[in-house]
């Protein structure tokens, strides 16, 4: 099966010498949930921006699959003085959405997330704006959803609420990949696992096919690496 | 062009309340110039399109701090490219100043603040100069602001200095020889445009050409440096 995205060989620096990424192979499928774990600075942010197409590598290659939609949440979401359903509007008609249908997918999202009609998202708690960032980012139904720690400072009602969103849009068929750094962060819900440290990604097993006699391996390897 | 990444730039910049010193500034600018009455036309103009330079250079360097990285990621993801956002971010910081330049060419005739009445020639020539200078100052306020200039207080600098110079060019070239003419070549066309203005009969042929497209091909080039430099901060 093609994948959705396939990244040969990536790597990304603003100064020459000094990589922020190196080395990037991943390739990402249909209904896959790929969780990246790392330290702050470890590169997450620019590994996800580079899938998300924000921005070029400056070596390797990023290929998508013809007609490949792709969702992105950063991690820090500016709150801007729109109302969530305003904000969505915007958005959708950036992408060109006719105005029926994304009146509607609006209407959908708000009953999804259970949204209540409310004052500008500037006003919003964390949780609220996280959500909203979420709304924005599965507009158009992605095949792809790129997620930059979208868990962080939540707290754990919110962080419960926010997976059961994201498993649901996993079921409709949406590969994810998402980043996190805390420990036991994705457990339970990733189909794969990988550390992301100093720029470098390792991928040490599918957790899928992984066999009660390595359980560990996840913590040896956080162990080795210094990470959760 | 993106018209929905257009209108939702400019209505978060409105929201943002940063157009509002800005637009102070040009409001008061207008109502000092045209406080004594009657005015020169065309003199007149060629100093409101001087306050429109300033003014749409501010309106361009205040676009990125309106939304903030996060959401000029989220905006290029929905815009299909980062190319196409910057696209439709430079049209946004455009359509403000076009609105600016409206008003400055409309404001004296309503308020009949001319000594005389704006002939058709007078008034063509006038927009386009309006419409060049603040496509000129929005271009330099977008590629002389963050994240293009890392600090806030070196960008604002670099910004006054190349807009002043810009414009008072051929004052300190009188003083100091033409011979340090090549010294100022790069600076953006401003003075040429204003000249062209308030002089139109010198500007024959070919001259008048390259005093229209010169700026013309000025801010082409900044536009294109601008989508080069802000594509590679992203």
């Amino acid at each position: 099966m093609e994948p959705l995205i396939e990244l040969r060989n990536v790597g990304k620096w603003y100064t020459p010498g000094r990589p922020i990424i190196t080395g990037i192979d991943l390739a990402v499928h249909r209904g896959q949930v790929l969780a990246i774990r790392g330290g702050n600075g470890s590169g997450k942010t620019t590994l996800l921006k580079l899938i998300a197409g924000i921005g070029r590598p400056s070596a390797g290659v990023v290929r998508r699959a013809p007609g490949v939609t792709v969702g992105y949440a950063p991690e820090r979401f500016e709150r801007l003085r729109f109302r969530a359903e305003e904000y969505l509007a915007h958005l959708g008609r950036i992408r060109r959405m006719p105005g029926e249908e994304l009146g509607r997918r609006i209407r959908e999202l708000m009953d999804l997330f259970q949204m209540p009609p409310a004052g500008p998202i500037t006003r919003f708690s964390k949780g609220m704006a996280q959500k909203v960032n979420l709304m924005q980012a599965v507009l158009v139904r992605p095949d792809v959803l790129v997620l930059d720690e979208p868990l962080s400072g939540l707290d754990a009602k919110a962080q419960a609420e926010l997976t059961r969103l994201l498993l649901a849009f996993r079921r409709e068929g949406s590969a994810i990949i998402v980043t996190g750094h805390e420990p036991g962060f994705a457990e339970g819900w990733a189909d794969r696992m990988a550390f992301l440290r100093n720029g470098r990604l390792e991928e040490p097993r599918n957790r899928a096919t992984e066999s009660s006699e390595d359980a560990d391996t996840s913590a040896w390897i956080c162990d080795q690496w210094g990470i959760g | 062009m993106n018209a929905g990444l257009v209108w939702y730039l400019v209505y978060g910049y409105l929201r943002s309340y940063r157009y509002f010193p800005p637009l102070l500034v040009f409001l008061i600018g207008l109502m000092l110039l045209y406080a004594n009455r009657p005015n020169p036309v065309m003199e007149s103009y060629a100093a409101s399109s001087v306050l429109v330079y300033f003014v749409s250079a501010w309106i361009g360097a205040g676009f990125h701090g309106a939304v903030g990285d996060a959401q000029e990621h989220i905006a290029a993801v929905h815009a299909g490219s980062v190319r196409a956002y910057l696209a439709g971010k430079t049209l946004a910081v455009f359509a403000c100043g076009l609105v600016l330049d409206l008003a400055a060419l409309v404001y004296p005739v309503a308020a009949g603040s001319f000594d005389a009445p704006v002939r058709a020639g007078e008034w063509l020539t006038a927009l386009l100069a309006h419409i060049e200078l603040s496509a000129l100052g929005g271009a330099l306020g977008l590629l002389l602001s963050h994240p293009i200039v890392q600090k806030g207080t070196h960008a604002t600098a670099a910004l006054l200095l190349v807009l002043i110079l810009s414009i008072v060019r051929d004052g300190i070239l009188a003083e100091i020889g033409e011979g340090f003419a090549p010294l100022f070549v790069l600076l953006p066309p401003a003075a040429t445009l204003v000249d062209g203005m308030m002089n139109p009969d010198m500007a024959t042929g070919m001259r008048s050409a390259a005093v229209w497209a010169w700026p013309l091909a000025y801010g082409g080039a900044l536009c294109w440096l601008y989508a080069r430099l802000a594509e590679r901060k992203m």
